[in-house]
């Protein structure tokens, strides 16, 4: 017997179809002894690479292939073909997939889903082949098959007619042994086959795969209910299990079974492996595997060698890099640029240097700023080429963590822009390289938790209240540890007491956890663009993405193995809110300041940070950097990176933050356990925290190079050559001479260190934003709140920038008709007192604020600015009904209504709400509304909480006061702490703190127990609460969905300014208000 | 009519098809190589849980269409639907 194949099988990249990942497909054929195997995903080559990838893990050779569905000439649906790619022709076959695929989803603008015409293929096979189109059950052919032979063969010649190269259709003969006379039944295989015979086309055999076991048809149910959007009952599910990657043997008794005939059945099974064998792919030669791929040179601008271009480009950025340096420094520097030049040019990357740079120069030149982010900030090329801002040399940053002669694949270089230009930045690299040289990334979501729930319970048909009542307690979990989340997790008790009462609810739980980690949708990655040279369009499929520019179907795993390069060129918000407030001081001061050359040292910056006010600070904004900036107390711009860089899963898993703060303190004596090893680890008191740290240590005590250190690094993190490295480093350190005691000691950190540590040039390069976003919050504090508020970079809540903006003494202009844009101006504001540090500045709130208000709304209103009067508004700017409320409500008007309140304007406001626009001539119109033109004077003003509640309603702000102010009677007669006072109270205070909700987090721990941190804003900064077990227990009905909070607990010092609160309790603070009201003890 | 038998008594051969039954109470034999399909059931109706591992058979019936003689003589066709996952057999008459 030949060797079968599986010639049409999806994996679960086809969306909402297939079960399997590639990997496990690829392992499972291989264990089933077969040889070769195809992923025929459909709509696309979403997992292809996986599937070369893992194929040739296990050895056995890859087939690609498309499921796609056809149009006839007329456009009408015609059913789905599988598309074969034929391997071995130098990419002939790919190539010509590839384009198919491109073609059907540009057909999307026409027919909705992708779909391509049997002309289109035809012409894309051409006279030269290349595909072979499987034409079975899913087909119009196989559809006819099951009424008419007549029809189906005249359908058949249709077929035949405009493919011209041999063998570029076959007949898929397909037995998933389904009720005689059904689709996929043995019948319909058996007519397949002889139509197949009579005219003459080749049939292969396949079982349509969908997943690995029958087991997994549950969970293709399942996925079946999401792609129909329907509840499993309400539509035709499929006809059995049958759909699951059978060994060779089942597959020979379905041969038999189909042609009733031994011969006959060794024919198919033969013609199958001949096809097999046309399509098996050589990836070298066919995909272009592993090959690096640079735009051509003469697009950069350069003739000639390219190492000579980076080589002279790099040694004449040395001046402007180290203006006034000494002999010595710049000595230095030119000693390292040589060694990383070296190392360029051996891995034959210099054109992929000068390909980033050209993209960093251009992004300038669109005077847009950018920062390098990750490893690639180690390297000395990089910051002479502009793609970094941070000096490595300076920082004690390694080259050999980001590139080495080690490893041959392409570095990532990360650059980080202004987010609100990155699309602009996209557009500009398609017209500069071209569209044939460059697509945007994408990305699969996956099925998470809630994801997972909420599509296995429509397909159970639970009701949208039940599924969100669910969904709301389901925090941060992956799918397939759902059941195990219900035992554990406070929140999750009362639907795990329904889940054991309630049959559907049980069974929601298993099926959640079946589509763990199942690609969901496909979406433009965040940051990625792929460019390469002429070929790309032949290696890769694209698709239309959310923005139009075409998006590649590969996602960054894919990158690497295809030799594709691709730049990430991320929108940071903080980048964007920089550059704004930059462009403000220059608007209103008249100062020009460049953010890069700013000294790094500024005391009053880095005293800014020790307050731990450092809400709006780039990286050490959030509740924990927050405390560890309380323990830290930074104090230079190395202790920037060194805080970012512990407060990682990594060196927080690794505990590496307490012995750190206590060499920092004074509290331990450091120990560097060799002398030699000192001047590696002064910097963090004798914690190994960096792996540049690791890689010194090998290189000193080894004596191996820094590259191979990092090679060695890498390696610690796989248990499996841990042992080899341990053998390697106690023989190679002893022969130089360290004691066993020291050898035993810094092994067990080496050994612990494993995936724990950070790379300090990413935390370096992060560093720089850091502070950059310290100093204009300390400088210009105002400028800098208006670019937070203009681009809303942070993780929390507008409300709560207003409140720090509040606490910093910024003055905050309200919403006002005339004066307010669509951003968040500077403006020049008179002083009320004559204090000097009274800003004369101010920030005037934006209309796009207003949530109700249109776009069209928002252009006649700035195109008409400013207004007269009321009427003057109503006729100008033609508000709706709503709007018109909402922007009276929220005193928009109060400026343009001298002498009226705002309870008087609203009254007004419904006055001429109340007139019908009726389509008078206008000077008719204009007489009634000046007769109109008097201001109810009998209505009263609002209230303060009337006010508030609008405010809130309407902008989620709280513009005339903070939110948590309407409680203050109970507040006080309850004691309640503010937030700003919590430094002055002794260790271990009972307190009580109130505030609004900013902040849930639960980090992963070292004790793998779940702690919960919760911050809240009282206006006077914010208060951070943990919550362990017994107190989730206690609150775990507020725990994640009351935004009001009240929380009782003990203060505990963190620090000289740490402070936090360990919770014993905590309440929603709207009940306790009712009870307070009805004159009951809020507490009892 | 169809008419539909629960609890039908089946014998199989080696190759697991059927050999026999007994159907309101009456003996069948087997008379013809019967055919066989799989069909399904609408699992979510009666399962009280799908965790990875509960098999086919949760889902999936055999059926076994079959040509078979009565102890009286009497020659019918059947479908024989097995429910491995409820461990039953049932049996349809597809006689008119």
């Amino acid at each position: 017997m030949v060797d079968f194949t599986h010639l049409n099988v999806s994996s679960a990249y086809s969306g909402h179809y297939g079960v399997n990942r590639p990997e496990l497909l690829a392992e499972a054929a291989s264990s089933l002894g077969y040889q070769a195997l195809a992923v025929t995903d459909r709509d696309g080559l979403y997992g292809a690479v996986k599937h070369i990838s893992a194929c040739l893990h296990f050895g056995i050779a890859p087939i690609v292939g498309v499921n796609l569905e056809v149009l006839d000439e007329a456009g009408v649906s015609i059913g789905r073909v599988t598309l074969l790619c034929h391997g071995n022709n130098q990419g002939l076959g790919w190539k010509k997939l590839c384009q198919a695929i491109s073609i059907a989803h540009s057909n999307r603008k026409k027919t909705r889903s992708a779909a391509i015409t049997r002309s289109q293929i035809a012409e894309i096979i051409g006279e030269d082949g290349g595909l072979t189109v499987l034409l079975g059950g899913d087909s119009n052919i196989g559809e006819l098959s099951l009424n008419s032979r007549e029809l189906t063969v005249r359908e058949l010649l249709k077929w035949l007619k405009p493919f011209r190269a041999k063998s570029s259709l076959a007949i898929e003969i397909v037995s998933q042994l389904t009720k005689p006379g059904t689709k996929y039944s043995t019948d319909q295989a058996r007519r397949l086959l002889n139509l197949a015979d009579q005219l003459g086309l080749p049939a292969v055999l396949t079982n349509a795969v969908r997943y690995i076991e029958p087991d997994d048809a549950l969970t293709a149910d399942v996925l079946d209910s999401a792609r129909h959007l329907e509840p499993l009952g309400a539509f035709e599910p499929q006809p059995n299990a049958q759909a699951w990657l059978k060994p060779q043997a089942a597959m020979e008794q379905i041969a038999e079974e189909i042609t009733e005939d031994r011969s006959r059945a060794s024919e198919l099974l033969a013609s199958t492996a001949k096809l097999a064998r046309q399509c098996s792919l050589d990836p070298p030669s066919d995909c272009g595997w592993g090959k690096p791929k640079t735009p051509e040179k003469e697009l950069l601008g350069i003739s000639g060698n390219p190492f000579e271009v980076l080589w002279q480009k790099a040694h004449s950025a040395l001046n402007w890099r180290y203006p006034g340096a000494t002999e010595k420094t710049l000595l230095s520097a030119k000693h390292r640029l040589g060694q990383e030049l070296i190392t360029i040019n051996q891995l034959n990357f210099a054109t992929y240097f000068l390909t980033v740079a050209d993209v960093a120069q251009m992004i300038r030149d669109m005077n847009i700023r950018l920062a390098a982010r990750g490893s690639g900030a180690g390297s000395l090329v990089n910051f002479l080429l502009g793609i970094s801002s941070v000096d490595p040399i300076e920082h004690n940053l390694l080259f050999e963590r980001f590139l080495s002669t080690e490893r041959s694949s392409l570095p990532d270089i990360d650059i980080d822009v202004e987010s609100a230009r990155r699309h602009d930045i996209y557009r500009s690299i398609f017209r500069r390289y071209g569209s044939d040289r460059v697509t945007l990334l994408s990305m699969q979501s996956t099925y998470r938790g809630r994801g997972a729930m909420r599509d296995s319970a429509a397909a159970l048909g639970l009701s949208d209240e039940e599924i969100e009542q669910i969904a709301k307690n389901m925090w941060r979990f992956s799918a397939r540890s759902f059941r195990s989340a219900l035992g554990s997790k406070p929140e999750l008790a009362e639907f795990a007491e329904q889940v054991s009462l309630d049959r559907k609810k049980n069974l929601l739980v298993d099926m959640t956890e079946r589509l763990d980690r199942i690609p969901r949708h496909i979406s433009m990655h965040p940051c990625g663009v792929i460019l390469g040279d002429t070929s790309l369009l032949s290696l890769t499929p694209v698709e239309p993405s959310g923005i139009g520019l075409p998006m590649s179907q590969f996602d960054k795993d894919d990158m690497d193995p295809m030799g594709m390069l691709k730049l990430d060129v991320l929108g940071v918000r903080m980048q964007s809110a920089m550059a704004y407030a930059v462009a403000e001081i220059e608007r209103i001061h008249g100062t020009k300041i460049d953010l890069d050359a700013i000294p790094k040292d500024d005391p009053a910056t880095f005293k800014q940070i020790r307050t731990t006010n450092t809400l709006g600070i780039f990286q050490i904004e959030s509740p924990g950097q927050r405390e560890l900036t309380g323990k830290h107390q930074p104090t230079e711009f190395n202790d920037l990176t060194i805080q970012i860089s512990l407060f990682r899963p990594g060196p927080m898993k690794g505990n590496m933050i307490a012995p750190y703060l206590d060499g920092r303190h004074g509290f331990k004596k450091p120990e560097y356990l060799h002398p030699d090893l000192e001047p590696i680890l002064r910097e963090t008191y004798g914690i190994v925290i960096f792996h540049e740290h690791v890689l010194r240590i090998l290189n000193k005590m080894i004596g191996c190079s820094l590259a191979r250190a990092d090679e060695l690094r890498r390696s610690l993190e796989k248990p499996r050559s841990k042992e080899q490295i341990e053998q390697l480093f106690r023989t190679e350190s002893a022969a130089r001479g360290y004691s066993p005691e020291v050898i035993e000691r810094v092994w067990q950190i080496l050994s612990g260190f494993s995936s724990f540590g950070f790379c300090k040039a990413h935390g370096a390069a992060f560093a720089l934003p850091t502070y950059q976003s310290a100093w204009l919050k300390t400088h210009f504090p105002t400028e800098f709140m208006a670019g937070l508020f203009t681009h809303d970079p942070g993780m929390y809540p507008r409300r709560l920038l207003l409140a720090e903006a509040r606490r910093l003494g910024v003055k905050i202009l309200p919403i006002d008709i005339n004066e307010s844009s669509r951003e968040y101006r500077v403006v020049m504001a008179e002083r009320k007192t004559i204090s000097p540090s009274e800003p004369d500045v101010g920030i005037r709130l934006a209309l796009n604020e207003i949530r109700s208000v249109s776009e069209a709304e928002l252009e006649r209103i700035f195109k008409n600015q400013p207004f007269e009067n009321l009427t003057d508004f109503y006729l100008r700017a033609k508000p709706n009904r709503r709007t018109f409320e909402h922007l009276a409500l929220i005193g928009a008007f109060d400026s343009i209504s001298p002498g009226s309140n705002r309870g008087e304007i609203l009254a007004r406001v419904k006055q001429l709400n109340a007139v019908k626009r009726k389509p008078l001539n206008e000077t008719n119109l204009t007489l009634d509304f000046e007769l109109l033109e008097q201001y109810p004077d009998d209505t009263e003003e609002l209230s303060r909480e009337e006010k508030l509640e609008s405010e809130l309603k309407i902008t989620k702000l709280d513009l005339s006061e903070h939110l948590i102010e309407q409680f203050r009677p109970m507040l006080d007669e309850l004691g309640v702490v503010r937030s700003d006072e919590l430094v002055q109270l002794r260790n271990k205070t009972d307190v009580l703190v109130a505030g609004v909700r900013v902040a849930t987090q639960t980090p992963p721990m070292r004790s793998g127990k779940r702690v919960v941190f919760i911050t809240l804003d009282d206006g006077f900064g914010c208060s951070d609460a943990t919550f362990f077990d017994e107190a989730q227990q206690r609150a775990s009905s507020i725990m994640f969905n009351q935004r009001l909070l009240l929380i009782a607990g003990k203060t505990r010092r963190t620090g000289v300014k740490g402070v936090s609160i360990m919770a014993e309790n905590a309440w929603d603070l709207q009940q306790l208000w009712r009870n307070f009201k009805n004159k009951k003890n809020p507490l009892a | 009519m169809l008419q539909i038998s629960n609890n039908v008594v089946v014998s199989l051969n080696r190759n697991g098809e059927p050999i026999g039954f007994v159907c309101q109470n009456q003996r069948y034999q087997v008379k013809q190589k019967p055919r066989r399909w799989f069909g399904r059931k609408e699992w979510w109706q009666e399962l009280t849980g799908a965790a990875k591992g509960i098999g086919a058979s949760a889902i999936e019936l055999t059926i076994w269409q079959v040509v078979a003689q009565s102890s009286t003589g009497e020659i019918e066709k059947f479908e024989l639907i097995h429910d491995e996952w409820a461990g039953r057999w049932l049996g349809v008459s597809l006689n008119q």
